[in-house]
């Protein structure tokens, strides 16, 4: 009997995903063919704010898949106007809480999210968007408690990896590896969630030393989704980190021909510069350019990424500085204090520098770039022990934790 | 579109020899940025000025091959290859002053009628704008086509502002295309044909466009049955494979429910000295008479489905399965409630009965009792003595262990369905897919052969192994259980039929 429920369970699970696939538009559920299905129900219910929201929905998700903000726009344009006929819409602000979110506006999105909790105390989505704020906006202990809550009342890939990155960056890498392996294991029905997981347990695996893992997780990551850039990107710095350039440069022109990310340009005119192909390097370095210029146009006021980059290739200082306290202004997480200190650094502000490194490894998070920023800066400061120290802690992590950065945080010892 | 999105635009005009192809590359900012860098990249002597329009056009028509090479005209396992006719190279100023570039290239295809595919393979995975158009010529008739004829950015030149529209994603496409008259009469007599051709010109005659023609009754060819069969699901293999592996579990979990035919089979094997070969028989036979009608209902549905158009018939087949489920739940229902106050009298059984023997009350108690009780006592206790209100007769043909006797033993059950396998089958022919729902019924058949066979020979070898049941129905929650299922089924049945109806959209549920 208890056999027969449970396979009513699965009768009606089946149900659910063949009646889905019923039309051949949203065969698979890919985002294009939710979004296909929802804009033909909008066509006959254009009214149905369970349609709206659906598709709204699918527009972010395209979103994560391509980086394309022309989807968020897309997914905004109908959250405004769920919102005008009922401001109150509970789906409404739950899809405008994710779109700041995705607009890296922090602050809104925890009023947002928590306008949710009033109403709802245990909606687990609103509680992981929540933490996710938190996360950005440096208040770990709040957003540990969000995710935690989370965690009790949905326990699925969702929450798990969330636990994961709090556990990671507040320094546990231990727990953070076990809550994601448990992300990882429970799956999704979407891929790129589960890619997403899979490239985050990877890059955990090898910030901590284990690289051959690592490489296996990302070849799981472009197994659940072929093509998938971030894991290219992964696999590209785990192996130009090993000394391998031919292959890592493979697979960030992968990544890159699917999004050209300023960090992906920066990592292959370096690859290509150890490679001798002056040309191609070059190329490179006009496309950070170009990434920049289009930035400013589009009145972009913080790119942490690109203020990296900069910093990193030791060139526009200013603008770096203007790109790392734009991105300051809404988010407050380590990595912001990470970068800043090292654009600080480069901008010869060594005493702001200092303070900034300091917020940086305020979590003792388990990040090999943040010892070496910090062990540089030390060094920089006159502290020589404290900086070969950390930079020492930085290459115990993983031998190979960056390329070129390993290479001169071991030539720097070695003096 | 963002900064770094390309736009692919095709257009297929089939006419009469073969095809025409447009093919449009509308590149955003930093994709031309990075043409341009590899163009230059290539010249020694000097930077390449995006103004210059002769240079431009000398770059383009090199570059539209390259893209052309990217571009797969499939027709009978081979490609076929695309020949430039013209190249228009337009780069205007975009954002930040930066270029970007339009190219529309015009191509053409010999083909021959029939079906072809075409798979766009430039850019893959970046975002953007991916349109593919299909259209033909007044010699040509579409026989089915994957796109239609509608042309929503007019090559890319005016994307639609009406938020209503998303971006197409289309970047392959599959046409099945004839020529007209008397070109089909001669490819009809000189080769296969791909339809008799009185059915393609009746349907050429008005030449009207319309995606998924749906083939005339009588036309199909019975030689791709199951091709069809395999296309309808359009779920990918490994969806399937799990959903049989899943399927098998439930089959064998099934069999060792309690009140299986397993105790019968078991008792049976072992009352009458049964071999290994026995219990393998026994164990296909149960599971033939339990799913055997089962099966015929799929592949009844599958059948019908070659002479019907499925879209307009399904929802009521939807309808019709799911008020079956309906009944089903409904007749459960009332014997479970019926027999869950039967057994207030105390008896500790592993399944619910009615007082009535044969009323085949549960989904699998419908095997004959072997009338070697002491034996079955020494194996199973008491429970026997009870079990049909201490009625027994046997189905059982005396004496030696035949094959005959073993079909008989299994049929004498009843050809009665197993209802939790017609609940699978009805499932998927409520939601369109029999095809699916066979598949998945061999697997659950398989593990439930498996699981009783495996049981027959437990009891050859290991009579204690036989899983023992007393007590386990006397909590009263545990005793409810059949009435939830069965209102379970009801359940299940009507949100069947309401889906099939059109009265709910599961996706709705979903986001």
């Amino acid at each position: 009997m208890i056999m027969k429920s449970f396979l009513l369970f699965c009768c009606l699970a089946a149900s659910v995903t063949f009646a889905e696939t019923r039309k051949p538009q949203t065969a698979g559920m890919s985002s294009d063919e939710r979004i296909a299905y929802f804009e033909t129900s909008l066509k006959e219910t254009p009214n149905d704010a369970t349609v709206q929201a659906g598709l709204a929905s699918a527009f972010i998700q395209k979103m994560r898949e391509t980086t394309d903000f022309a989807y968020l726009n897309r997914a905004a344009a109908i959250v405004d106007k769920m919102l005008s006929t009922d401001p109150a819409s509970y789906d409404g602000i739950r899809l405008s809480a994710e779109i700041e979110t995705h607009r890296h506006n922090f602050p809104r999105s925890v009023e947002l999210a928590s306008k949710l909790l009033e109403r709802n105390p245990s909606d687990a989505g609103a509680l992981g968007m929540l933490g996710d704020s938190l996360m950005e906006l440096g208040q770990y202990y709040d957003a540990g408690q969000a995710y935690e809550q989370m965690l009790v009342l949905a326990p699925n890939l969702a929450s798990y990896n969330r636990v994961a990155y709090h556990r990671f960056v507040t320094g546990d890498a231990k727990q953070a590896l076990n809550w994601m392996a448990m992300a990882v294991a429970s799956g999704s029905p979407t891929p790129e969630n589960l890619a997403w997981c899979l490239v985050e347990f990877g890059d955990m695996l090898s910030k901590t030393g284990r690289a051959e893992d690592a490489r296996a997780a990302y070849a799981q990551a472009l197994q659940a989704l072929p093509g998938y850039h971030r894991a290219h990107a992964a696999l590209g710095r785990v192996l130009a980190a090993e000394g391998k350039f031919e292959e890592a440069s493979a697979n960030f022109q992968k990544a890159q021909a699917v999004i050209p990310l300023p960090e992906y340009a920066e990592a292959l005119e370096a690859i290509y510069n150890k490679l001798g192909k002056t040309a191609e390097a070059a190329q490179q370095r006009g496309l950070i350019d170009v990434i920049d210029k289009l930035g400013r146009v589009n009145g972009e006021k913080g790119n942490r990424a690109l203020a990296l980059v900069y910093a990193d290739q030791h060139r526009n200082l200013d603008r770096a500085l203007e790109l790392i306290r734009g991105e300051l202004e809404t988010r407050k997480d380590v990595y912001t204090y990470d970068a800043l200190s090292w654009v600080l650094f480069r901008s010869g502000r060594q005493k702001d520098a200092e303070e900034a490194s300091r917020k940086a490894l305020a979590q003792h998070t388990p990040e090999p770039m943040f010892l070496y920023h910090a062990g540089m800066i030390a060094i920089a400061g006159g502290d020589a022990e404290a900086g070969k120290a950390l930079l020492k802690q930085a290459l115990d992590l993983n031998p190979a934790f960056a390329y070129p950065q390993a290479q001169d945080a071991r030539s720097i010892l070695l003096k | 579109m963002g900064n770094f999105s390309v736009n692919h635009y095709s257009r297929l005009t089939f006419r009469s020899g073969g095809m025409e192809l447009t093919y449009v590359l509308d590149l955003a900012e930093i994709p031309t940025f990075q043409l341009m860098g590899d163009w230059n990249a290539a010249t020694v002597n000097q930077a390449f000025d995006w103004k210059d329009q002769a240079a431009l056009s000398g770059r383009s028509a090199r570059q539209a091959q390259d893209w052309l090479d990217d571009v797969w005209v499939m027709q009978a396992g081979r490609r076929v290859p695309l020949r430039i006719r013209s190249v228009s190279p337009t780069a205007v100023e975009g954002a930040g002053g930066m270029p970007v570039l339009r190219t529309s290239i015009v191509a053409e295809a010999k083909l021959q009628p029939g079906e072809i595919t075409y798979e766009d393979r430039n850019f893959p995975g970046r975002a953007g704008w991916k349109e593919i158009v299909v259209d033909h010529d007044s010699s040509v008739v579409l026989r089915e086509s994957s796109q239609g004829s509608t042309d929503l950015s007019n090559a890319l030149t005016q994307y639609p502002t009406d938020t209503g529209i998303t971006q197409p994603q289309d970047l392959t496409a599959r046409v099945n295309w004839s020529a007209i008259a008397t070109n089909v009469i001669s490819q009809v007599t000189a080769a296969k044909p791909e339809a008799p051709p009185s059915a393609l010109v009746k349907s050429a005659a008005p030449a009207p466009f319309s995606q998924q023609q749906p083939e005339a009754p009588g036309t199909v060819v019975r030689g791709d049955f199951l091709s069809r069969m395999l296309q309808q699901k359009r779920l990918p293999a490994g969806v399937i494979l799990i959903g049989i592996l899943v399927a098998f579990g439930l089959g064998s979990l099934h069999a060792m429910s309690p009140g299986h035919g397993k105790t019968i089979v078991a008792a049976y094997l072992v009352g009458s000295r049964g071999t290994l070969k026995h219990a393998g028989l026994l164990g296909f036979v149960v599971t033939f008479t339990h799913t055997f009608t089962v099966f015929l209902l799929g592949l009844g549905m599958l059948f019908f489905q070659q002479y019907v158009v499925p879209e307009k018939i399904m929802p009521f087949l939807g309808a019709i399965s799911g008020l079956s489920i309906v009944s089903v739940g409904l007749m459960l229902l009332y014997r479970r409630a019926k027999s869950l106050m039967g057994l207030d009298h105390g008896h500790s059984h592993d399944h619910p009965h009615g007082g009535e023997f044969h009323t085949h009350d549960h989904d699998h108690d419908h095997e004959p009792v072997r009338p070697t009780r002491s034996r079955i006592a020494e194996l199973r206790g008491t429970e026997l003595e009870h079990t049909h209100g201490g009625t027994t007769h046997s189905h059982v043909i005396e004496g030696e262990i035949t094959p005959g006797s073993l079909i008989a033993l299994g049929i004498s059950g009843g050809m009665v369905p197993c209802p939790s396998a017609l609940i699978l089958m009805l499932s998927a022919i409520a939601l369109g897919h029999p095809g699916v729902g066979l598949v998945l019924l061999v697997g659950f058949s398989t593990g439930l052969a498996l699981v009783l066979m495996a049981f027959g020979m437990a009891a050859i070898y290991a009579k204690n192994l036989l899983p023992k049941s007393e007590g386990a129905m006397r909590s009263p929650l545990l005793r409810m259980i059949p009435v939830f299922s069965a209102v379970a089924v009801i359940v299940l049945g009507l949100a069947m039929t309401a889906v099939s109806a059109g009265w709910i959209r599961p996706l709705r549920f979903l986001s």
